[in-house]
């Protein structure tokens, strides 16, 4: 039997992820670009962007503010089907990589795709993101079509609300400003 | 990787290879993109995902995981004394 190859050991600098939601695309257009609120289908984080608009900083910080875990540069902002940022992880001194969400009404329902490219291979940035991609298409979909994420999500959040303080102090907000 | 890449890896025909990633593109399975004269192929993971969501809970989850750990751990050792007497 062939030996199984994961995505990470391959190399690839790109990868995709793509979702079926049953839901309207402005509403999916709404949850990742909300502000007002953590959003579930990125790891319970809330974003602070200076602006909507191409050039402006981004941060997805903690619900409580004090930590910032991303922060990046906006790109594209063509609502409701195209947002891409640069994205770093603050307690990483990896490259920055570049996020890409398109959204296609299609079949009632939209079709989500979240690309990344730019993957600076052999990084912990490169595996968390390709962890990660799964979980944001999976979140997403539940936030959008039940209203919440699933259990095991919540868990995970309750998890990192706990593990707050053990973050590194080159996180904390204050070093992070987006203005 | 590209649909040229891959199908360097199959001994039937490129139309063969085309025709099978079709049915893995319907799926949602596999995911492309064109860039140039080249069409670049992606692994969608989600639907494994949702399969495997759908299929398990969080107790067999925790010991298919183990199981899968030990069949690692167990062939990994087979492999290195394998090595060695090579």
């Amino acid at each position: 039997m062939p030996k199984a190859v994961s995505v990470e050991q391959l190399g690839a600098t790109k990868a995709k992820f793509q979702v079926q939601i049953d839901g309207p695309i402005e509403a999916v257009w709404k949850e990742i670009t909300r502000t007002d609120a953590p959003i579930a289908a990125f790891f319970n984080s809330q974003m602070h962007v200076g602006a909507f608009q191409p050039g402006s900083k981004l941060a997805m910080r903690s619900p409580d503010g004090k930590y910032t875990g991303v922060v990046g540069e906006i790109l594209e902002f063509d609502p409701p089907t195209v947002f891409a940022h640069t994205f770093k992880f603050t307690n990483y001194d990896d490259p920055a990589c570049v996020v890409r969400y398109e959204l296609e009404a299609c079949d009632g329902g939209t079709l989500f795709t979240l690309t990344i490219s730019d993957l600076p291979t052999g990084t912990k940035t490169a595996k968390q993101m390709l962890q990660g991609g799964v979980m944001i298409c999976g979140t997403l979909k539940a936030v959008i079509e039940t209203g919440s994420p699933s259990a095991g999500t919540k868990l995970l959040f309750t998890l990192f609300k706990v593990m707050a303080p053990m973050t590194p102090k080159k996180c904390r907000s204050e070093h992070w400003p987006v203005d | 990787m590209t649909v040229a890449a891959l199908a360097s890896h199959f001994s039937c025909s490129r139309i063969m290879v085309m025709k099978h990633l079709e049915t893995l593109s319907r799926a949602g399975l596999v995911l492309s993109e064109k860039d140039g004269r080249s069409r670049h192929l992606f692994f969608n993971i989600v639907p494994i995902q949702q399969v495997y969501d759908r299929w398990t809970d969080q107790y067999s989850q925790f010991w298919a995981s183990r199981v899968v750990d030990l069949k690692a751990s167990v062939e990994s050792a087979q492999q290195a004394k394998e090595s060695r007497r090579a």
